[in-house]
């Protein structure tokens, strides 16, 4: 990379910038991509459920759906918006968020700049994104709207001072602002690394990072459990991708900020370890800072009684209350007892996460069904006598049944030749299966019936004869569990 | 003297320079000239913007971004605050129409910029010093700072921490 930025800028360097620029706006999307599936799926685990793991193998597509749901989506702008700050907003917050990357190093030779000034630079990259948070809670001329901007920017402002002067220790060891350089400081095993003696930098930049990247113990911008939405309330479809994207683009920003700056870059961590190519290291150490950023920050998702947050509950009322509204704001951000709130909610997030699951992975694992339960029927043909009782029997008058004489003419008697239940009425009685001498019609522990058309309730001997996959016995081969005869 | 105009233009540094005050200059007179306030402050911004851009083409790094993060950040955020904090209703006066008004503007502003670029191109202006080196001038400002101007900034650092208490004093006193 080093020769491309000290050649003169022509044609042929401009395309090949342009390139891996793109390649860059890709990665990042995918990152944004599988970060929100991955945040989605933690989630799920602190609230003993699964998470998506419908679209695509195991959920892997379900960002993809919702980012091509959220592409197609009808624009909307309020009629008495301002129409064109409206529109510039979204784009305000995003681009900086993206030229901010360009100045992180990902390895010794991989870096799109070599800014001598390039902790500067990153921040007022990110200042000028809140500008665009500002004007678009400003622009939708909404009272919700403007106030969510308002914390928001008070919010990101006011973390960005111990964001900066946390790092002005590293700066002043370095002796340089030059990303670049800093990480060249820390080689020589993770004893180098500037976390050790910058510990109270290191803390105060994750916190400080955590807030001004909007997750959980500081998400009073968006505090959509609480409030209403904050600044982008009334942004939807591919404007409200955007500054959704501009905040997951700064979770990988600060990421390998953090990184860059405290974790040692791409420098292996010990000199036996050197033979790992520094670019494998960046990417694996962005991802563990990403992971306990999810994990400090969306203990909130599972707990929303948490202590630190107790009194956002009453947020829709405070909204109301401006007093009350603007003291909750400044007195709830920061202090002590918002580390204490992130360690606890670590805590019960850790257990949470090995618990036992309350949902099931349905359609891939069978639901487990009580004893008794009474299913849809399974008929095996070969076993019926056509005796017509379950007909008769029957109280809804659903089954039709027609028999034939026996094909081979030695054999007395009928076997069966059409079967139909009805299941638009049947009510899962089970006299039938009682009354049936030969058990030629059981019930399963199958209970899927749900169609498009009445007319595919309408089940026949075929179907009816396939459907033997979860036969009671099958299912439920272990002792009975439960029961009044078990506790008998 | 065209040719000096050709010559100025062919350079693409000259070009990045061109563009950045043409929008430094739009945005001041869009500030002027536009009659919301949020629009104004934002026009403001722009103009910050190109500023810390040509402080960037003239190779002051340093002072370039530091000019995007105090003016285009802090700056316009306090500012936006500011104006969305006070109530602002009736801004669009409309003053009374002068036809020959803006005729006259013209003809003054054709003017001065023709004397402007007249004497522009007959000067002959001699660099005084060499200029800085690009590279790493921010240790540079820094070494210049505490060492030969080290009483100058700390008496601004004072004279800045006595305007600070003299706002808080001024505001405090307006609350009683």
């Amino acid at each position: 990379m080093m020769h491309f930025l000290e050649q003169p800028f022509g044609w042929s360097n401009f395309f090949v910038f342009l390139l891996l620029g793109i390649v860059m706006l890709l990665i990042v999307l995918g990152f944004v991509t599988y970060a929100i599936y991955f945040e989605r799926k933690v989630i799920g685990w602190m609230q003993f459920r699964i998470g998506p793991n419908r679209t695509g193998p195991l959920g892997l597509l379900q960002s993809v759906a919702d980012v091509t749901k959220l592409l197609i989506k009808e624009d909307t702008i309020p009629r008495k918006a301002e129409r064109q700050l409206f529109i510039l907003a979204p784009v305000i917050t995003f681009i900086p968020s993206f030229a901010a990357i360009a100045v992180l190093p990902f390895a010794s030779n991989l870096f799109f700049a070599d800014l001598d000034v390039g902790i500067l630079y990153y921040v007022a990259l990110s200042g000028i994104s809140t500008i665009g948070i500002v004007l678009g809670g400003w622009a939708s001329n909404n009272k919700y709207a403007l106030l969510g901007g308002m914390r928001s920017a008070a919010q990101m402002i006011s973390y960005e001072v111990p964001l900066v002067i946390s790092v002005v220790g590293i700066v002043m060891m370095t002796g340089t602002l030059n990303l670049r350089l800093i990480v060249e400081g820390q080689a020589g095993g993770f004893w180098h690394w500037n976390f050790i003696p910058q510990i109270i930098g290191f803390v105060v930049f994750v916190i400080a990072g955590i807030s001004e990247l909007n997750r959980t113990p500081f998400d009073l911008p968006e505090a959509e459990s609480e409030l209403v939405a904050g600044y982008h309330v009334e942004y939807s479809g591919f404007r409200f991708a955007f500054f959704m994207l501009a905040e997951y683009v700064y979770v990988f920003a600060i990421a390998s900020l953090t990184t860059v700056l405290f974790l040692g870059g791409w420098q292996s961590p010990l000199p036996v370890l050197d033979f790992i190519p520094g670019i494998i290291l960046v990417p694996a150490q962005i991802f563990v800072h990403r992971l306990f950023l999810l994990l400090a920050a969306r203990d909130a998702a599972a707990h929303p009684d948490r202590p630190a947050h107790g009194s956002r509950l009453a947020g829709a009322a405070a909204a109301r209350d401006r007093q009350h509204f603007r003291q909750r704001d400044f007195n709830g951000i920061g202090g002590w007892g918002r580390m204490k709130g992130i360690m606890k909610g670590l805590g019960v997030t850790f257990k949470a996460m090995t618990a036992k699951k309350v949902t099931y992975a349905y359609p891939d694992v069978p639901l487990e069904m009580p004893d008794r339960f009474r299913g849809i029927q399974h008929f095996e043909p070969d076993k019926c006598i056509v005796c017509n009782m379950c007909a008769k029997i029957c109280p809804t008058e659903c089954i039709t049944l027609t028999g034939k004489p026996n094909p081979d003419p030695e054999k007395k008697g009928k076997v069966i030749d059409t079967y139909d239940i009805n299941f638009e009425i049947c009510i899962l009685c089970d006299l039938c299966t009682e009354v049936c001498p030969t058990e030629a019609i059981v019930m399963t522990n199958n209970f899927e019936l749900s169609t498009y058309s009445r007319d595919e309730l309408f089940k026949d001997m075929k179907w009816l004869t396939d459907n033997n996959e979860n036969v009671r016995k099958e299912n439920n081969s272990a002792a009975p569990k439960g029961g009044a005869k078990a506790n008998a | 003297m065209l040719d000096r105009l050709i010559g100025f233009l062919s350079s693409g540094e000259n070009l990045v320079f061109f563009v950045f005050s043409l929008v430094a200059i739009c945005g001041a007179i869009f500030m002027i000239s536009l009659t919301r306030v949020v629009h104004m402050v934002m026009a403001l911004a722009l103009t910050f913007l190109s500023l810390g851009g040509i402080y960037i083409t003239l190779g002051a790094e340093f002072v370039g971004w530091v000019q995007v993060l105090i003016y285009a950040g802090a700056i316009t955020i306090l500012m936006i605050f500011g104006i969305m904090m006070t109530r602002h209703r009736g801004e669009a006066e409309t003053e009374p129409q002068r036809p020959w008004h803006n005729g006259l503007l013209l003809v003054g502003a054709i003017v001065l910029f023709g004397i402007l670029f007249y004497v522009i191109q007959n000067a002959t202006i001699t660099p005084q010093s060499a200029p800085v080196d690009p590279k790493d001038n921010t240790l540079q400002i820094g070494q210049l700072l505490f060492n030969q101007y080290v009483i100058p900034f700390e008496i601004m650092s004072v004279l800045l921490t006595v305007a600070f208490i003299g706002a808080i004093v001024v505001a405090k006193r307006e609350e009683d």
